[in-house]
């Protein structure tokens, strides 16, 4: 009974994560649609539980898709992109509807990123997400903690698909090295 | 002796009854065409599965009940396993090839096969409070973001629609409660332990099934694979512990261990009936 009592508890923790080796951890993510080219930036966290220091990078792509753009990011990484801690997702404002959604189908046909992820809107998602951070390790959960004080956005993504893909997102900008909530 | 094994096991047989009829419907329900009269259907199917149960446990325990029994244990083994190594291969090892994944899961099914029913009850009582701890957790940590319109009805079914809602319930929960039924009377509980224990799973069913209708809707629910997962997944605890879904496999492990022992052990009691 004992024994059978102990391996019950141990399974309730394989939930965890392994980070014995380096690993980019996503914590958000930014699509624009430009010139006839998709741009992904991905901002990663660098986690290594050998060393404590973390390192935040903006990595960038672009394709004639979106898993195009998103390959050229993986191909730039040694190490394996981990997309299931992604909080937010920044579409840039000028982004036109049909492509808004092959950006929510792709991420929902990842089904590492949660559909609790926040969308967002801003002018230039590449320039937001490569500002230093306030107030945690990365931008992307510095606009989470902002969201998280203005509930009243429907813009999880299970809120957006179930809007059929038209809810109103929350445009965030960047000034004077702060994050600020436009419009 | 039997008397005394099934009043000393009984509050483990109520544990594995519950988990039981959680089974691998934890997690894929509300299934694919699920629509607003999907709930009213998973409640007709309740009360179908209690009249198969006491239907079957009335039958008595003979070599052609021993072969239906052994065809319903092959069924409910078959569902919950290639279910839960589906689940395993779509969503938490994807590059790994399936051969590695069904290994250890028929490994697990050799080992319990080999032990006697009593590790299948003590596996059941010590995973069930965890299981009904989850399950509650999920609930009330998801409860500020329901859209209670959700399970709204406006209309009356007509019976096609109901049949279509009510179908893939009966083939989820009121065949395996035959094998319930078969492994109660076999095993020597009463019908009131293991009704008991139905009842209790079918609320905590009932529970999962809400969590993701009332958060997602019915039709939303419906297109995902596996809605109580991807429900559990938007919990969400500061920035970082966001995968708190990895709970719900433990649930979901459980409940299939606990359906397909049951099968093995239903097997092993039918075999008796050939076997001198």
């Amino acid at each position: 009974m004992k024994k059978i009592s102990i391996i019950i508890v141990l399974l309730l923790f394989l939930c965890g994560c392994d980070k014995t080796q380096p690993e980019y951890l996503i914590s958000s993510m930014g699509f624009d649609y430009s010139g006839g080219k998709y741009i992904a930036c991905f901002e990663a966290v660098v986690i290594n539980s050998e060393n404590t220091d973390q390192t935040v990078k903006l990595l960038k792509g672009e394709g004639s898709s979106i898993k195009e753009a998103v390959s050229v990011i993986k191909k730039k990484c040694t190490q394996p992109l981990l997309m299931s801690h992604c909080g937010v997702i920044a579409v840039s404002e000028n982004m036109p509807p049909q492509y808004f959604k092959e950006v929510c189908d792709f991420c929902y046909n990842k089904e590492e990123i949660t559909l609790s992820a926040f969308f967002i809107k801003t002018s230039n998602p590449q320039e937001l997400l490569s500002i230093k951070p306030l107030s945690s390790v990365c931008v992307g959960y510095d606009i989470m903690g902002l969201i998280k004080q203005n509930p009243h956005f429907e813009n999880r993504f299970f809120e957006v698909i179930n809007s059929g893909y038209k809810a109103r997102l929350p445009k965030i900008t960047q000034k004077d090295g702060g994050l600020y909530f436009e419009g | 002796m039997k008397a005394n094994v099934s009043e000393f096991y009984k509050k483990h047989f109520l544990g594995l009854s519950a988990l039981f009829v959680l089974g691998n419907t934890v997690i894929t329900a509300p299934k694919t065409n699920a629509d607003q009269f999907n709930f009213l259907g998973f409640l007709v199917a309740g009360i179908i599965s209690l009249a198969v149960y006491f239907l079957v446990y009335l039958l008595p325990f003979n070599r052609i009940t021993a072969v239906m029994g052994c065809l319903l244990a092959l069924f409910c083994i078959g569902d919950a396993g290639i279910s839960f190594i589906r689940f395993i291969h779509n969503n938490l090892l994807p590059e790994t090839k399936p051969f590695f994944i069904v290994l250890p899961f028929i490994l697990v099914l050799t080992f319990i096969a080999f032990k006697t029913n009593e590790m299948l009850f003590k596996f059941s009582v010590v995973s069930f409070l965890p299981v009904v701890a989850v399950i509650l957790f999920f609930f009330f940590a998801t409860l500020k973001d329901f859209n209670i319109k959700n399970i709204f009805i406006y209309e009356l079914p007509n019976l096609e629609v109901f049949y279509k809602q009510t179908l893939p319930y009966i083939k989820s929960i009121a065949l395996p409660s035959a094998l319930l039924a078969f492994f109660s009377k076999t095993s020597g509980f009463k019908k009131g332990v293991s009704v008991s224990g139905f009842a209790i799973g079918f609320v905590l069913l009932g529970i999962t099934i809400l969590n993701s209708v009332l958060l997602f809707g019915i039709e939303f629910s419906g297109v995902l694979d596996y809605p109580y997962s991807s429900a559990g997944s938007t919990v969400t605890f500061g920035n970082l512990f966001t995968r708190m879904d990895g709970f719900l496999y433990f649930v979901y492990l459980a409940s299939c261990i606990v359906k397909c022992g049951v099968g093995i052990f239903a097997i092993k009691k039918s075999r008796n009936k050939f076997v001198p």
